[in-house]
């Protein structure tokens, strides 16, 4: 009975988000791009898809940095757009969506008050889509407790802290565990929140957060080879949801090495071929790869909030591609070019 | 080939080096540059590995073929140079494309960075190889890399870090003790742990494997013997002293950073060594010049 609502509020949004979907560049697109030999030609690509000009009043030369930055502030204007049209739950959605950014931008402004950085500067930098309106207050901050009570306790971030708090001062191992924490804790509510939107949106967001949950996991514990980070904080910051939880997320937080991690890895069957290293093709690509595969499927049910997340990830990933690509094109490796992943 | 020609006016005197060069008569020499045909310089290529330098004939010979060595050195290390290059970027863009949110660039930098290699240029001399010890040496100025030393301040800082990082290891060590409820062994471990934390030194990684050992050791008492010997190995293996936050710049991009994010930063790192060697070998080329051509006027 799901379908019989949801135009009310929401047709006009999905009409938009699946004109969008069927904007992003396929792969005949992208072969067109990898013939280019110069960005100028790159340029000259974009323009005849969806892209069109935006590109057209850069001043001085083009670079991939130039480039990335105007195909996010596309991203940027058509979320913002879908975001004004929104009502609840879908806005209370979207929302969601924007505190990941959020959480990005505190880490950086944080990180640039560690790095004796005018934070002023940083503020340019911040993601709009994780603006909120006490960010520049948060430059005064020295340690978590002083962050927390002046400046997030009003922001939606507030309940994500509980775990957070303590005395230590922001070195840049706590600022790294803070930041991950923070993640951790909005994607368990963010979780929970899924399970009480409507069929099929549940499932779907469900399967995408799960995903999105074990490959945090992976990463941490790949990345954390040769630090400081301990055991028991490898365990903190992993989710409490995810194929891999709970045994997975044991075994990876103790792992040492690339091996142990693998075999615990493709003790879930999806997840098999990951560590596969022919055809060039790294864990990354393997993630980035699954993530748009669900990301496709998504799109194939109607009546979904779902199409909207995976619209956002989709052209993250494009935007990514477009980036690798010009840079290989910049620095002429052209062997290279090839690493992109499309699935549309 | 203009290496080559340069190489020709060498030998021959820059009043010669026009467009008609004879080569140089001798079989085994490479000193010659073949204007017609490819083949009589692939020849003397390929003759140019078997070349005895102490079968040349005169000194001035032997005076080029160690500049032509010189030469050789200088195009290898140029080749490694724009190898390194070209993988420490594309290393980065990897990383680039790999990290879902922003770039690795400025925005991380550390506004009061200081330097953690520095570039040293020492006078050094060396006598022409091959040739009779009855010429001078020849002074150059060479360059090498080395550590730079951390400031006073930091230093300061980053003992004080450390004493507190040991306050804390005992404390645990004596709560894992107390929980563990034996006296001997939990002794031993305490004064195990003194013994690593007093030679360690500023080593806070190796701290923080003693620290996970400290806590499992309570836990299942059979491993014990087998981890402690395992930390003191891992210990002995990580030495690095720590830097600073503004002298270590992988640190800028965040604890968890990917390693081809590290392997791009090796890559770098290597190359401004190659760029100190090379100019290192630009300065004795130029020096041994000048040498021969002194040799060659009188």
């Amino acid at each position: 009975m799901e379908g019989v609502f949801f135009n009310n509020d929401n047709g006009y949004i999905e009409g938009i988000v699946r004109g969008y979907r069927s904007a992003l560049l396929t792969g005949a697109n992208y072969a067109n791009l990898t013939q280019c030999d110069t960005l100028e030609d790159l340029k000259l690509q974009l323009s005849a898809t969806d892209y069109g000009n935006f590109l057209a009043n850069v001043p001085g030369s083009l670079s991939t940095s130039i480039i990335a930055e105007k195909a996010n502030e596309k991203l940027i204007e058509e979320f913002r757009y879908i975001q004004k049209q929104a009502v609840q739950p879908l806005s209370k959605f979207m929302d969601y969506i924007t505190y990941a950014y959020m959480i990005d931008n505190v880490a950086l402004l944080i990180t640039g008050t560690l790095h004796e950085r005018d934070t002023h500067e940083l503020l340019e930098r911040c993601n709009p889509l994780g603006w909120f309106e006490s960010l520049p207050a948060l430059c005064v901050a020295t340690n978590v407790e002083e962050l927390y009570n002046t400046v997030l306790i009003d922001t939606p971030l507030a309940p994500y802290f509980k775990d957070c708090l303590s005395a230590a001062d922001l070195d840049d191992l706590n600022i790294e565990i803070i930041r991950n924490t923070l993640y951790r804790a909005y994607l368990e509510d963010f979780y929970a929140f899924c399970k009480n939107l409507p069929n099929p949106s549940n499932e779907i967001m469900s399967a995408l957060l799960d995903f999105e949950a074990d490959r945090r996991v992976i990463n941490i514990s790949l990345n954390s080879f040769g630090t400081e980070i301990t055991r028991e904080e490898r365990l903190q910051l992993s989710p409490k949801f995810g194929k891999l939880y709970s045994a997975g997320t044991e075994a990876l937080a103790s792992a040492d090495d690339i091996e142990q991690v693998r075999l615990t890895v493709e003790s879930v069957g999806d997840y098999k071929g990951f560590f596969d290293t022919s055809n060039n093709k790294s864990l990354e690509d393997h993630f980035y790869l699954r993530e748009m595969e669900l990301c496709r499927n998504a799109f194939t049910q109607q009546f979904t909030y779902s199409a909207i997340w995976a619209w956002v990830k989709a052209k993250e990933q494009e935007i990514r591609n477009i980036t690798w690509i010009a840079e290989c094109i910049a620095q002429n490796q052209k062997e290279r070019i090839q690493n992109y992943i499309s699935v549309f | 080939m203009a290496l080559e020609s340069e190489i020709s006016k060498l030998a021959l005197g820059d009043d010669d080096g026009k467009a008609q060069q004879q080569p140089i008569a001798e079989p085994g020499t490479e000193l010659s540059v073949a204007q017609d045909g490819d083949e009589k310089t692939e020849e003397k290529k390929e003759e140019e590995e078997l070349v005895d330098p102490a079968g040349l004939s005169s000194s001035f010979d032997k005076l080029l073929f160690e500049y032509c060595e010189l030469v050789d050195t200088y195009q290898s290390l140029r080749l490694r140079l724009s190898h390194l290059f070209a993988e420490g970027f594309l290393n980065l863009a990897q990383a680039n494309y790999g990290r879902s949110r922003g770039h690795f660039g400025r925005d991380q930098y550390h506004g009061n960075m200081h330097a953690s290699r520095i570039l040293e240029l020492t006078d050094k001399t060396f006598t022409p190889l091959y040739v009779s010890s009855e010429t001078n040496d020849l002074s150059y100025v060479g360059l090498s890399m080395t550590d730079a030393a951390v400031p006073a301040e930091d230093m300061a800082e980053l003992e004080k870090k450390e004493k507190e990082k040991r306050a804390k290891l005992e404390a645990a060590a004596a709560a894992a003790a107390a929980a563990a409820g034996e006296s001997a062994p939990a002794e031993e471990k305490i004064k195990d742990l003194k013994e690593q934390v007093g030679a360690s030194g500023a080593d806070t990684s190796a701290t923080t494997r003693r620290r996970k050992g400290a806590t499992e050791q309570s836990k299942d008492g059979e491993k014990e013997d087998d981890e402690k010997k395992e930390s003191v190995e891992k210990k002995e293996t990580v030495a690095k002293p720590k830097l600073p936050l503004r002298m270590d710049p992988i640190r800028w991009f965040g604890v968890l950073v990917p390693q081809q994010l590290r392997l791009s930063q090796r890559c770098f790192g290597e190359a401004t060594e190659t760029v100190a060697e090379l100019v290192s070998v630009c300065n004795r080329m130029d020096a041994l010049e000048g040498y021969i051509r002194q040799v060659r006027k009188s």
